[in-house]
């Protein structure tokens, strides 16, 4: 399985996933236009990695500053494909970090795993 | 415009506490171009980080709105219109304003969609935070709205972001347009955080 590592540009985070390690990384900002060219290779690779490695264990560390309206939907789609995968027995972990400052992004977390029970988030303030 | 009347556009836009304005057309790298305009001004600003990441937030919504919502007259070759409209940051200076910043958008939008967009903005003036948070939540789950409604894409979403990190209601209103064909109004948003 190939990894990937897309470096972070003024819209969109750095994302690395190490199939080897059953880990993904998010880091930054991401407000894109148009999230679909963003979000949709790695939504497919993501379902292709849980599909054919069905991987005991997963853990996303997602650490992102700020996130536009548009771009809310990818995550969501994000941790519904997470949240499928659990439901298949892979235990999913996601570090969710955000600026201890931020409820913004403390709250998005939470709302974005409402209804996902096979997602354990672990929030992880930090102090920016 | 005269170097006199220049100067008097200056000194009105500096009495209103405008510290950001762009007019014209607006596309994905001169929203990110004005963005990073937006944010490298912010950080020389005496606020709260929170504050900062709302104006950032806001401006981000209402340009990306402005981007996909413009109405506009088709190019005479037919191509699609550019989305043009304006958008403009600054600091609160008068009774009960100061120590906040507004921010406030206006764009052309087809006359077929004032009634929508009203009843839109008038039900998300009239809910809570509390309110304003669970619909967030609703829209999000409902995120296979985004492919059924091909008018509101996102669901609406933005809109709820921007009324989240307001301070106030958000107010808005219509006026008319240059356009001889009555097919579009100017529709204003403005938000205070």
């Amino acid at each position: 399985m190939q990894a990937i590592h897309a470096e972070r540009t003024t819209v969109t985070p750095e994302i690395r996933f190490l199939p080897a390690e059953h880990r993904l990384v998010v880091a930054g900002e991401c407000y894109p236009e148009n999230p679909l060219p963003f979000f949709s290779p790695l939504l497919s690779t993501l379902k292709n990695y849980f599909e054919t490695h069905k991987p005991t264990q997963f853990e996303a560390q997602m650490q992102l500053q700020y996130i536009n309206s548009a771009s809310t939907m990818g995550l969501r789609s994000l941790f519904s494909l997470l949240n499928d995968a659990g439901e298949r027995g892979t235990d999913i972990r996601v570090l969710w970090a955000y600026d201890a400052e931020d409820d913004a992004i403390e709250e998005l977390g939470a709302d974005l795993v409402e209804d996902f029970h096979n997602v354990l988030l672990e929030h992880q303030p930090f102090n920016g | 415009m005269t170097p006199p009347e220049f100067e008097r556009f200056q000194e009105s836009a500096q009495g209103s506490g405008v510290l950001f304005y762009y007019a014209g057309e607006f596309s994905p790298p001169v929203i990110a171009a004005a963005a990073d305009s937006l944010k490298t001004h912010l950080a020389t600003e005496d606020a709260s980080g929170p504050a900062k990441r709302k104006l950032f937030s806001t401006f981000v919504e209402m340009a990306q709105n402005i981007l996909h919502y413009a109405a506009g007259t088709p190019a005479a070759d037919g191509s699609p219109p550019a989305p043009r409209g304006a958008i403009a940051v600054g600091r609160g200076n008068g009774e009960g304003s100061a120590g906040h910043y507004w921010i406030v958008c206006s764009n052309p939008v087809d006359v077929d969609y004032v009634e929508r967009l009203a009843g839109k903005l008038d039900a998300v003036r009239a809910m809570s935070l509390e309110q304003i948070k669970q619909s967030y939540r609703a829209q999000l789950r409902n995120a296979e709205h985004a492919h059924t409604d091909s008018v509101s894409r996102g669901a609406g979403l933005g809109l709820l972001t921007i009324a989240r990190d307001a301070c106030a209601p958000l107010e808005y209103s219509f006026a008319p347009t240059a356009d001889p064909s009555g097919r579009t109004t100017l529709f204003h948003v403005k938000a205070c955080i």
